[in-house]
């Protein structure tokens, strides 16, 4: 009689006692493994999450400091993340601390000093680096993810922008992350509980943040002082001095200078000149700005529309601040309440302090190319130097053509145009003579040059002229205007007939610079680089869509001051809000927001609901509303069976989900999280098919 | 990692289940709860009057899974040496040979447990426990698998020994057979002879098979929903005994033989993990004789709690 088993029957024996082998191997494995978590140090997956989460606090900073010095501190991170387990390595103790102390060295040589921002800030990053290649045990992890926390908030120190933001959020989430990765000990979580868990945690916090944001008395200054331009970081932006070449470097750069809602209808494209440093002072070389405490009176002349408008100027580091055309009086700051603002004689808008922060005011200017001072020019404006002979002579033969300054003025502008000007971003160096150079030499130029030898030429033939800096154009963008770097302009004003006149060489030159803006006027200009001169729309469209978007991060978040914190108090019928009040208003928020949370999760841990038990949780509720409810003795098979007598139909999806739950809920495998995911995904599908069951 | 049987398998246990079917009529339910004992190694106590197919139960069991088997008698003069064996000397080589008795065996059919007085009855019970036997003072292991299907006579009869609560409980799993329903009887009335049947039927398993078959009942996987019904029941029991209502709730080796019957008869079913389904079906075999001292008397208390207590 042949055997059921055939062959197999001896194995089958042999089997039996190994079983009872392996039941005892198994929990040796496990007491095992619980012992090697319990010893604090790292597991290599923690470590590999440590190492990220140190990749992505340093990432933003990649932006701000010198490249010898981030390439090393992501270098030291990456070296210990990409090495394998077993050939870890490590910097010993000692060595350590000579390469601290080098790093030190070298930071304080690059900086020139060590207290400050940057140096402190690269600093940190290198030693960030050093402290993650010696990170083994949970100790030193838990001080790393602190330091991150803290590194990746000086990014904040050199850029508050969306970007910069956005650059911190998966770099928050490894934080979070690492933290649940080093908490975890001997329960071990597995690896996908823990990113989904992190993953709310850090939605759940996220109205908490939010109220902290708009509770939390501002620090309207940046901690490290505030005054000047950080540590003498290089900004673009117009300057106090202008020579020969400087506007078109800045013409170079298509940063966002400022921009600016207007109240009503925005002014044309000729019109949109935008006033700022008046540069006086001339040393035969360069323009520049000579001080002027008067105030201006109240301008007389009022000829013109007059226009309202709210300017929003990222952080300049300069002390004075852009208007359109003429302006009509100091305007207002919205967010910093205590800027001292004053506009000068020259219409030029002063500052007490420079502007370190982004800054909001609201400003009237009329349209206008002219206006009468309250007081004639000085002397300053008629002072040339001796030198640019040929210029000289050139402007005294058109006062001897004309005695009318309006008509000398624009025979010289006449002339530019006749004569065989080229306009250029990239004009060739200039002599001693720049003027003479320029105008009978190289006649090659950017704004600069023309408003520059044309205030030159005016005055050597007696009219007091002046020349001023600014921005000329502007590009419409949904409700607001963005004025970049790129169109930073210079152009000249004569006192002619008891007025300040703008004449603007540079569109005798070349007349689309002011109709069609810097980058139509030099198209097909050599020195702008090749991808800047292709123009794709969708790009652009994209562009000006990302700037919108910027644009209202700037106002809702950056510019959110104390201002704007007392607004809201006030609306809650608070006039000035102590701290007790916010801690009150802090505490009650938070309890508050532990109900709506807390709560749930608390009675998860108490009685955690598996997914399968939620899903058959959803079944019952299905079915109970179609009238048939499990008796509480009855098994699950039986009521399912039950349920498939009344909807024969529905057989197949309903003994499948009673099948996937049992197999979630009561095999071996369910106690697998990834099976028990399994089982729960097909019961949602099961479920799916019920849908539309009566 | 746990091992699994293949279908091609678990067919076996089908094979055997439908031959059981075949000999012994109309009580399905019943051949399964018998053959899950011996799966989970336990011994099987049939309560029932003469005359409904106990002796033809035990007799196809054997049968059906090869096993050798024995029937004992018991009536009120046996003695312990009867079943266990005696020691008889051996005249040629001047020493006491062991003679072995009928519980040397595979599967042992005890007749009538209950009109044998109580020493030979803790003899039997003896052995059913430990798989030994004394004799003389020396002790002799048996054989594996070892299964004992005791039938006891309801004891409104007159000239029997009631077995103490104690004793019961050495029995896994206690079942009544009862008369057969009509269409199974008309079967029984016309179709062939059962003795006929019995002595042609042929082994579905061997020995080795029945002890991997054990071992995998074993292996059936308990989850923590079950084991809380599980105890959820047996709290029940132990209240239902301060209440008075029973003779006594069950203990945890009932609880055990609980567990090991659900999954016998998880395993019976094709499954590796045990469901409520299964220990309802169990539950009241299990429990019933343990509670009040006999299945009739239990059956009633042990199906009320199946239908109270919930289901995780």
């Amino acid at each position: 009689m042949p055997t059921p088993f055939g062959g197999i029957q001896t194995d089958k024996t042999r089997f039996i006692l190994m079983l009872n082998r392996k039941a005892a191997q198994t929990a040796a494995n496990n007491s095992e493994s619980i012992a090697t978590a319990a010893s604090k140090r790292l597991t290599l997956q923690t470590q590999r999450i440590l190492g990220i989460t140190v990749l992505l606090s340093q990432l933003p900073l990649l932006l701000h400091l010198p490249l010898w010095l981030s390439l090393p501190g992501i270098g030291l991170v990456l070296a210990k993340l990409m090495a394998k387990p077993k050939d870890q390595f490590t910097i010993p103790p000692a060595l350590t601390i000579v390469f601290v102390l080098l790093c030190a060295i070298a930071v304080f040589f690059h900086y020139g000093h060590i207290f400050g921002r940057d140096p402190c800030v690269a600093f940190l990053y290198l030693l960030l680096g050093f402290k993650y290649a010696e990170t083994r045990r949970a100790y030193d992890a838990s001080l790393l993810i602190i330091l991150c926390a803290f590194l990746l908030l000086t990014q904040f120190f050199f850029r508050q922008s969306l970007f910069a933001a956005m650059l911190s959020i998966p770099a928050m989430y490894f934080v979070g992350l690492s933290l649940f990765a080093l908490q975890r000990g001997a329960i071990k979580t597995d690896t996908r509980t823990m990113v989904h868990v992190t993953a709310r945690l850090f939605l759940q916090a996220m109205p908490i943040a939010a109220l902290l944001f708009v509770v939390v008395p501002r620090i309207s200054q940046a901690p490290w002082g505030g005054n000047g331009n950080g540590d003498g970081q290089a900004q673009t932006g117009l300057s106090a001095r202008m020579s020969p070449g400087s506007i078109a470097s800045l013409s170079k750069s298509n940063e966002v200078a400022f921009r600016v809602e207007f109240k009503d209808q925005p002014p044309l494209a000729h019109e949109r000149y935008w006033r700022g440093p008046v540069l006086t002072g001339y040393d035969g070389y360069d323009w520049f700005i000579l001080p002027s405490d008067k105030r201006a009176q109240a301008s007389t002349n009022s000829n013109g529309r007059k226009i309202d408008y709210t300017v929003t100027l990222p952080a300049s580091y300069q002390p004075w601040l852009l208007s359109l055309d003429t302006p009509f009086a100091a305007p207002t700051a919205i967010n910093n309440s205590k800027l001292l603002i004053n506009l000068n004689q020259e219409l030029q808008i002063d500052t007490a302090t420079t502007i370190d922060q982004p800054l909001r005011y609201r400003a009237t200017s009329i349209l206008s190319d002219r206006f009468t001072p309250a007081m004639p020019p000085n002397t300053a404006t008629l002072l040339t130097t001796a030198t640019n002979p040929l210029a000289r002579s050139l402007a005294l033969e058109f006062r001897t053509k004309h005695a009318n300054d309006a008509a000398l003025a624009n025979d010289i502008l006449l002339w530019f145009n006749r004569e065989a000007f080229h306009y250029t971003l990239n004009p060739p160096k200039l002599g001693d003579n720049s003027i003479d150079d320029f105008i009978f030499t190289t006649r090659r130029g950017f704004c600069e040059h023309y408003a520059g030898s044309f205030v030159f030429m005016l005055r050597a033939a007696g009219i007091p002229a002046r020349v001023v800096t600014g921005y000329q154009g502007g590009e419409m963008n949904d409700g607001y205007m963005i004025v970049r770097q790129s169109d930073a302009h210079a152009w000249a004003e004569a006192y002619i007939d008891g007025q300040w006149r703008r004449y603007d060489p540079t569109a005798a030159v070349a007349p689309q610079r002011v109709e069609q803006g810097a980058s139509d006027a030099l198209r097909n200009d050599s020195s702008r680089s090749f991808l800047s001169r292709i123009e794709i729309p969708l790009l652009n469209s994209a562009k000006l869509q990302w700037d919108k978007v910027n644009f209202a991060w700037q106002k809702i978040v950056i510019d959110f001051d104390s201002t704007r914190q007392q607004a809201i108090w006030k609306k809650l019928g608070i006039e000035k809000p102590s701290g007790w009040m916010i801690v009150v208003a802090l505490i009650a928020a938070s309890a508050l927001w532990a109900l709506v949370i807390l709560k749930p999760l608390s009675e998860l841990r108490r009685n955690p609901l598996q997914p399968c038990e939620k899903h058959w949780r959803k079944l019952s509720s299905k079915l109970a509303t179609q009238g048939l409810v499990r008796e509480k003795s009855e098994s699950y098979t039986s009521f399912i069976e039950r349920a498939c007598r009344q909807w024969p139909q529905y057989q197949a999806p309903l003994r499948s989900i009673v099948e996937s739950y049992h197999n979630g809920m009561y095999a071996l495998e369910g106690g697998d999280p990834h099976h028990h995911q399994q089982m729960a995904g097909q019961m949602k599908s099961a479920l799916n098919e019920l849908k539309r069951m009566r | 990692m746990p091992i699994r049987a293949t279908a091609e398998e678990y067919r076996q246990i089908d094979s055997v289940v439908s031959q059981l079917d075949s000999i012994v009529i109309g009580k399905p339910n019943e051949l399964k709860l018998a053959f899950s004992t011996l799966l989970a190694g336990g011994h099987l106590l049939v309560e029932d009057i003469p005359g409904v197919g106990k002796t033809t139960l035990a007799r196809a069991l054997a049968a059906t899974l090869g096993l050798h088997w024995n029937r004992v008698q018991f009536t009120s003069d046996l003695l312990p040496a009867d079943i266990v064996g005696i020691s008889v000397f051996d005249v040629t080589k001047q020493s006491f040979r062991f003679h072995e008795g009928p519980i040397f065996t595979s599967l042992l059919l005890a007749d009538e447990l209950n009109r044998a007085p109580p020493k030979t009855q803790s003899a039997l019970l003896e052995a059913m426990e430990e798989h030994q036997v004394t004799a003389d003072g020396t002790s002799y292991q048996l054989g594996r698998p070892f299964f004992v299907v005791a039938t006891q006579n309801p004891q409104e009869q007159l000239g029997v020994y009631p077995l103490p609560e104690s004793q019961l409980d050495r029995f896994m799993v206690s079942i009544e057979l009862g008369y057969p329903d009509s269409v199974s009887e008309r079967e029984i009335l016309s179709g062939t002879d059962r003795r006929e049947l019995l002595d042609n039927a042929q082994a579905v398993m061997t020995t080795d098979n029945l002890l991997y078959w054990q071992a995998m009942a074993k292996q059936v996987h308990t989850a923590a929903p079950v084991l809380d019904y599980v105890q959820a029941l047996l709290a029940a029991t132990r209240q239902m005994a301060l209440d008075g209502e029973c003779g006594a709730g069950l203990s945890p080796r009932a609880g055990l033989s609980l567990i090991a019957m659900c999954k016998a008869w998880a395993l019976l079913h094709g499954r590796d993990m045990v469901l409520p389904e299964d220990v309802q079906a169990v539950f009241t075999s299990v429990a019933s004789h343990r509670m009040a001292g006999s299945l009739r008397k239990g059956l009633p208390l042990s199906t009320e709690l199946i239908n109270t207590v919930n289901v995780g």
